[in-house]
């Protein structure tokens, strides 16, 4: 098992033919840790989510999550590899709206390692876990936005993932509803073993974690 | 969760949008369902009723008028034929049983019908069973009296067919007054009028809406026509004692009576068939057009939500489903669509059926039963599944270029 759970060497994102959005000659990531990743609107810190987690090619270099190299992998099974691998935390929650919060965790399994028998139970016991036991079956539109996060916290751990990327979590919460989630993130993320990166430009977000890096410093210098 | 309850879940979502498709679709499968089976009921049963008899013989002029006037009960007598004929061909080699037949009254719009008593005791619907069962009462009698000598006098006995019983609310027992003529409102006849002596049993056939009378009590009551003085027949039904020899006994009646003709009834219907089947061609090509829409339809509904799903197709993207897998969803979708639709349509089919089976029955005598689940259903069902998943390839391959990384961006 490699110490790192995830690892960029010599990555390099565009678009068009101006200057690399993303540039990062070095970044690791441990097994179980926790990290912000920083920056302003426009900085690449969704490009460097969308790499990370194989949505995005990068133009060069290479991208190891927990010990694979994405680049490696056909089309099918890095979609694959991401579903067991990485759990997504979104900053619009982005919940199945036909589904409840049950099956919403149930959808995500689809494509995990989670034996069929078994999904149910543990779909139900995360959202338990969350505080959505009276909740399970409604439907996000019949949700608070914080409980529609935290559906969204369940359901990025459902599979067990090694790491957890979180893009804002807390942007559309109000202050007390964006603490409790961020020490839910935080807490169920330590309980599953699952490495944690949150992307955010919120002083809230800094104060509640030990390591916070900008992307601006881990990009190379022009 | 599986890739079905997924696209179950996009269709509730979608609930007026795929109601309305399904719809469409179910309209289709009804219509190609009802005029093919429709078709198929009608042919089974014009031929099941001309099947019955080997040969029609009667005056030269249509075949096809010849046996919708003897058997079915429609349209004028051809001509008259005289009756010696009848008696030669009754005692011609190979004939088991020859009917007489002659029709122009009518009432209450039934055609009254002049044959023999053979018509009801002679006559199978298959072998041992009696085509003929009476509700109440018997055979009519021979006004000139019976082989024993016993003249029944003026008494005109006739035998309803269920419907002409039911509609014209006639019993046994009770009187009614014939008319000349099969138009609606012929002229009434004053001089005799028939008692009913039976009522059958409804026979599904066009045998229910017809009136029987003895043939000499329809000749009695004509008795000052010179058709009446000689004793004239609209047409002669035969049975052979085996059908190889229909074909000579046919061939002997057309070459030594020159003004008569035999018929095959069954080839007769065939033949009315094949004039239908253009018509029919014509109705399920509409109805395959209006399949056709309804897979545009779902092309259309399932392309114009293509918007509005591709965040969530992102969003299944992002947690591990290949490309293939929202194109499936997308393939399944449309097929459940069909499928449901195309069920509905199937039973839409036969509620039609049962609203017009009745009005069928008036028209032709012909009942029309409700058909089983078919081979054809099946295939029918198919080829909507097939029409649904060919219209669904352009919003599938939408959904499957569908780039993630663009979709899933948050939204205010």
């Amino acid at each position: 098992m490699p110490d790192h759970v995830l690892e960029l060497r010599g990555v390099r994102k565009g678009y068009g033919n101006g200057a690399p959005i993303v540039d990062i000659a070095s970044f690791a990531m441990d097994r179980a840790s926790r990290m912000v990743l920083a920056g302003e609107s426009g900085s690449g810190k969704t490009t460097f989510l969308n790499l990370v987690s194989g949505i995005l090619d990068p133009d060069a270099g290479e991208i190891l999550v927990d010990g694979a190299d994405l680049a490696k992998l056909s089309g099918r099974d890095r979609d694959a590899y991401r579903g067991r691998k990485i759990g997504f935390v979104f900053q619009t929650f982005n919940l199945l709206q036909g589904f409840t919060a049950l099956d919403n965790l149930q959808v995500a399994m689809m494509w995990g390692a989670t034996p069929r028998p078994e999904r149910r139970s543990r779909a139900e016991h995360l959202l338990e876990r969350v505080g959505l036991k009276e909740h399970l079956h409604k439907r996000p539109s019949q949700l608070s936005v914080g409980q529609q996060q935290r559906v969204g916290i369940a359901r990025a751990l459902v599979n067990q993932p090694v790491l957890v990327l979180a893009d804002e979590p807390s942007a559309q919460l109000d202050r007390s509803n964006a603490e409790r989630v961020l020490d839910l993130l935080k807490e169920v993320c330590a309980e599953s073993a699952a490495a944690l990166l949150v992307v955010a430009h919120d002083a809230l977000v800094f104060e509640r974690f030990e390591k916070v890096v900008q992307i601006a410093d881990l990009n190379r210098k022009p | 969760m599986n890739h079905f309850s997924i696209a179950l879940a996009n269709m509730r979502q979608r609930a007026l949008s795929t109601a309305l498709t399904m719809l469409l679709v179910a309209i289709g499968v009804g219509l190609v369902s009802l005029i093919l089976t429709l078709k198929g009921e009608v042919d089974a049963g014009f031929q099941s009723v001309a099947g019955k008899f080997d040969l029609i013989v009667g005056p030269r002029g249509s075949s096809l008028q010849l046996v919708l006037n003897t058997v079915f009960h429609m349209d004028k007598p051809v001509g008259n034929m005289p009756w010696r004929d009848y008696e030669d061909i009754r005692r011609k080699k190979g004939v088991r049983l020859a009917i007489p037949i002659v029709t122009g009254d009518s009432y209450k719009g039934f055609y009254l019908v002049g044959t023999t008593p053979e018509f009801f005791t002679e006559l199978e619907i298959s072998e041992g069973r009696k085509m003929f069962e009476f509700e109440g009462g018997g055979v009519f009698e021979d006004p000139r009296g019976d082989h024993e000598g016993h003249d029944h006098g003026d008494d005109f006995q006739a035998v309803l067919g269920s419907e002409a019983a039911r509609r014209t609310g006639l019993k046994v027992g009770d009187r009614f007054l014939a008319t000349h003529g099969v138009a609606e409102g012929a002229e009434g006849r004053d001089d005799h009028n028939y008692r009913v002596a039976g009522v059958l049993r409804p026979t599904g056939t066009p045998h229910d809406r017809a009136v029987f009378c003895h043939l000499n009590a329809f000749f009695d009551i004509h008795d000052d026509s010179p058709e009446a003085k000689a004793k004239m027949l609209s047409g002669v039904l035969v049975l052979t004692i085996s059908p190889l020899w229909t074909g000579t006994i046919a061939k002997s009646i057309n070459t030594d009576y020159p003004h008569l003709m035999t018929v095959y009834p069954t080839f007769a219907m065939r033949d009315l068939m094949g004039i239908v089947s253009n018509v029919n061609q014509v109705l399920v090509a509409i109805a395959f057009l209006v399949l056709f829409a309804a897979g545009v339809s779902i092309l259309v509904a399932i392309y114009n939500s293509m918007n509005e799903r591709r965040r969530e197709i992102a969003i299944i993207r992002a947690l591990g489903a290949p490309p293939s897998a929202v194109f499936g969803m997308i393939v399944i979708e449309a097929s459940l669509i069909c499928v449901a639709g195309g069920l509905a349509g199937l039973l839409l089919s036969r509620l039609a059926m049962v609203a017009g089976g009745g009005a069928l029955r008036h028209i032709t005598g012909l009942m029309i039963g409700v058909p089983t689940p078919s081979a054809a259903d099946a295939w029918l069902l198919l080829g909507a599944v097939g029409i649904g998943v060919a219209s669904s390839i352009i919003p599938a391959v939408a959904a499957y270029r569908t780039d993630v990384a663009t979709n899933i961006r948050p939204v205010n």
